[in-house]
């Protein structure tokens, strides 16, 4: 059996794929987790762009790889983890956890498709001209599903508020008025009437 | 020809494998996270190679907001790490328990 040069780069970077995915979970030290996962993102990049999805590969590299990998990579340098505590539950757990994932892969495995299903070539709208991905999808949405564009930029938008609030701390110098204070404050406590023997 | 099926069984094995991640490292926060998202990349392998095999672009844009989305949740789970690490100075999730009865 020939095997074509795309057939080789699928099965060389689903190859790199897995293999990073089982060093993410098996690995010890959380920043080269890290860096595995940002390994597997590399080439399921390049197999999303196999599929013709080249908006999504490129957005998987530069947002989730340019953003949200350095921020784990942040979080994980910033946070003081000690390793050999961590990896008290992994012997314990391991025939479980290998039971449960061979039982469910099995299953994915069972629904596949027996026979090849052929590509469906022609499209389900019929006055389409050739558009590249990212136009095809700058069409739908910001058409179809301007709605959910919408409210994804407002779910952004939270996000960045509740990252804020929960991660800020309040400033111990702060020059902002306090008005409880202001109003439980006595005369007593700003002023204080001595009397002394004067001085000869 | 490349076809749906060995991109269904890698998306397939992608979730075994995020889903064995969870089971083997519960007591690490973060590495719950990664494995999430080792889940969603999976979900969203699924997600295109439909998108290319029905020729549809919905799948695709399907894809753009579950990755809004992980981002948004992402950002936020690792404020909330950083919240429990500064209030006990570690992250195991077994240490986690004032709310059990």
């Amino acid at each position: 059996m020939k095997i074509g040069l795309t057939e080789l780069i699928f099965y060389v970077f689903a190859a790199v794929v897995v293999i990073s995915a089982a060093m993410v979970v098996t690995q010890k030290n959380p920043v080269r987790c890290v860096l595995f996962l940002v390994l597997a993102f590399f080439a399921s990049a390049v197999l999303w762009m196999l599929q013709e999805a080249e908006f999504l590969a490129l957005i998987l590299v530069l947002v989730y790889v340019g953003a949200v990998m350095t921020l784990f990579l942040f979080i994980v340098m910033m946070l003081n983890i000690d390793v050999a505590e961590t990896k008290l539950y992994f012997t314990r757990y391991l025939p479980f956890g290998l039971i449960i994932v061979a039982l469910l892969v099995g299953l994915l495995m069972i629904s596949l498709p027996e026979h090849n299903v052929p590509r469906i070539t022609e499209s389900l709208r019929t006055n389409q001209i050739a558009l590249t991905n990212t136009e095809a999808i700058g069409m739908v949405l910001y058409t179809d599903y301007v709605f959910a564009f919408e409210l994804a930029a407002v779910l952004l938008l939270v996000a960045i508020v509740a990252a804020v609030s929960l991660t800020h701390r309040v400033v111990v110098r702060s020059k902002k008025q306090q008005i409880d204070k202001q109003l439980m404050t006595r005369a007593c406590d700003r002023i204080e009437l001595l009397s002394m023997k004067s001085e000869k | 020809m490349l076809l749906i099926n060995n991109y269904l069984t890698l998306g397939a094995v992608l979730f075994g494998l995020g889903l064995v991640g969870i089971i083997l490292n519960r007591n690490n926060i973060i590495a719950l996270l990664m494995c999430i998202e080792l889940i969603l990349l999976a979900v969203n392998t699924n997600f295109i190679a439909f998108s290319h095999h029905y020729n549809a672009i919905t799948g695709q844009v399907f894809v753009f907001f579950i990755l809004t989305v992980a981002a948004a949740e992402a950002a936020i789970g690792l404020a909330i790490v950083v919240l429990i690490y500064r209030e006990r100075g570690n992250i195991d999730v077994n240490a986690i328990n004032q709310l059990k009865g």
